[in-house]
């Protein structure tokens, strides 16, 4: 009798684990499910969308021209000063009848050729933006940079020049400047070294001597 | 002028009197050697060097001066000698001034010393003659005020670890704008009135305009000249109101 009522106990233990692993794999399944299907409209939704953002790109600034008058390909040495030139030139053309004529800021890039890094301007030119407040249709200004060649290196330079109107709009670019930098050393160029150690030899000396005899004449060295 | 004697006497026929100077080559060998020899400095634009390099002996003259003055009389009053020393026929005014002079004596021969070092870092250049003139001049005045306010310091706290102790603030407050103020600091309103009011900005920025910027003349520097004479001359008015007596007092 206890051995049947022990193997029924088990039997309904077994059923009652097995109800519970059905139930939890078909929650998992629809819990999936659901998610595939919310990803599945999203992504749908996405790609319905992007002509949308497509057709809302920022235009380009095809109205603006900024030309290098300074050299295409600069050799210089370490430490020299060099002048970046260029014009920019907002053109006639402008299609954008109610457009305003605001500025905006021109500044220099300086790419560093070998480590394929931008320069961090620092120390390289006092000032990094011009700032145009307003350029009319057809008017052209000048654009002039001191740059201090502080490392030794092959780099690019480029002028743009960012709209104030247009605040996600590319900016205006130049055509690049080739800028070799050869590397210049003051090493020891008055010969330091006889200094260096020659001075401080030369004082030990004077002032060891001046002690010494000083000594000898009160009695200290005999 | 036997005080200065007695004091020139005991600061170089000493080897401790004289390691202030041998201390003093030795940091301007380094900073010249290092400035010429090492290939990230020695990129540095030749007046650039030179500037760096009249900072340092600027800066150690007034710093040296200033420890020597600040405890000037007040080791006298530390050691019982004072009252000694105001027994013998000098006006209490002439030992300050004769101690002032022994200061100003050893930033002389401190000077000295820089102009070898000086000549070597501008060789090549139009602006060793510059350099040693005006390090010269602003070294001085500066040294000459320096001492006389650490003088006066010495003598009212009559304790030498304090008078060093607000002497070296003064120092360090004088120099902070130029040797630790960044360029974007010194732009500021607080960082331009602070240049404009310190004598010893003063100085630096014409050195600056002298050795980077290559305005030599006098006139073109007369607006950084006249301030520095100014503080020198209010030190010096300090000076003399208040070293016209000591007291025989010992400290509290």
């Amino acid at each position: 009798m206890k051995a049947a009522l022990s193997k029924r106990n088990e039997s309904s233990v077994y059923w009652n684990c097995t109800k519970v692993g059905i139930v939890s794999i078909c929650s998992l399944v629809f819990l999936l499910s659901c998610a595939a299907l919310s990803l599945l409209v999203s992504a749908a939704l996405g790609e319905q969308m992007q002509p949308l953002g497509s057709e809302s790109l920022p235009p380009t600034q095809i109205d603006m021209k900024i030309e290098v008058l300074s050299s295409h390909t600069v050799h210089a040495i370490a430490g020299q000063f060099i002048k970046i030139e260029g014009i920019i030139t907002k053109l006639n053309q402008s299609n954008s009848s109610n457009e305003t004529n605001r500025g905006g800021i021109a500044y220099i890039s300086i790419v560093d050729v070998k480590d394929r890094v931008p320069v961090d301007l620092e120390d390289w030119s006092a000032e990094k933006g011009l700032y145009i407040p307003s350029i009319e249709s057809g008017q052209s200004l000048p654009l002039e940079w001191t740059v201090r060649l502080v490392k030794a290196g092959s780099y690019t330079v480029t002028i743009l020049f960012n709209k104030d109107s247009e605040a996600y709009s590319p900016p205006v670019t130049s055509s690049k400047i080739s800028l070799d930098v050869a590397p210049k050393l003051n090493l020891n160029p008055g010969n330091i070294l006889p200094v260096a150690f020659g001075v401080p030899a030369a004082l030990m000396g004077i002032f060891g001597s001046m002690n010494y005899m000083r000594g000898r004449k009160v009695g200290v060295y005999k | 002028m036997m005080l200065y004697r007695h004091e020139i006497s005991g600061s170089f026929y000493s080897w401790r009197g004289s390691a202030w100077i041998i201390a003093a080559s030795l940091i301007f060998s380094l900073v010249a050697y290092l400035l010429l020899t090492d290939k990230e400095l020695s990129l540095l634009d030749q007046g650039e060097m030179l500037f760096t390099l009249a900072e340092v002996i600027i800066a150690l003259g007034i710093a040296m001066s200033a420890v020597s003055a600040s405890s000037a009389i007040s080791s006298e009053i530390e050691s019982g000698t004072l009252e000694s020393l105001l027994l013998t026929p000098i006006t209490h005014s002439q030992i300050a001034i004769q101690k002032m002079f022994s200061i100003v004596t050893t930033w002389a021969i401190l000077y000295l010393v820089s102009i070898p070092y000086l000549i070597v870092v501008a060789s090549g250049t139009n602006l060793a003659l510059s350099a040693v003139l005006y390090v010269g001049l602003y070294g001085t005045l500066l040294v000459i005020a320096i001492s006389m306010i650490s003088i006066v310091i010495s003598w009212r706290l009559k304790s030498s670890k304090n008078s060093i102790m607000i002497t070296l603030m003064i120092v360090l407050i004088l120099l902070a704008p130029s040797l630790f103020f960044g360029t974007s600091l010194k732009k500021t309103d607080f960082g331009l009135a602070l240049e404009n009011i310190n004598p010893v900005s003063q100085a630096m920025n014409s050195m600056d305009n002298i050795l980077v910027d290559n305005e030599q003349t006098y006139l073109q520097q007369i607006s950084h000249i006249l301030p520095v004479i100014a503080f020198t001359f209010i030190c010096t008015l300090i000076f003399v109101v208040f070293t016209r007596k000591f007291e025989v007092k010992s400290a509290e």
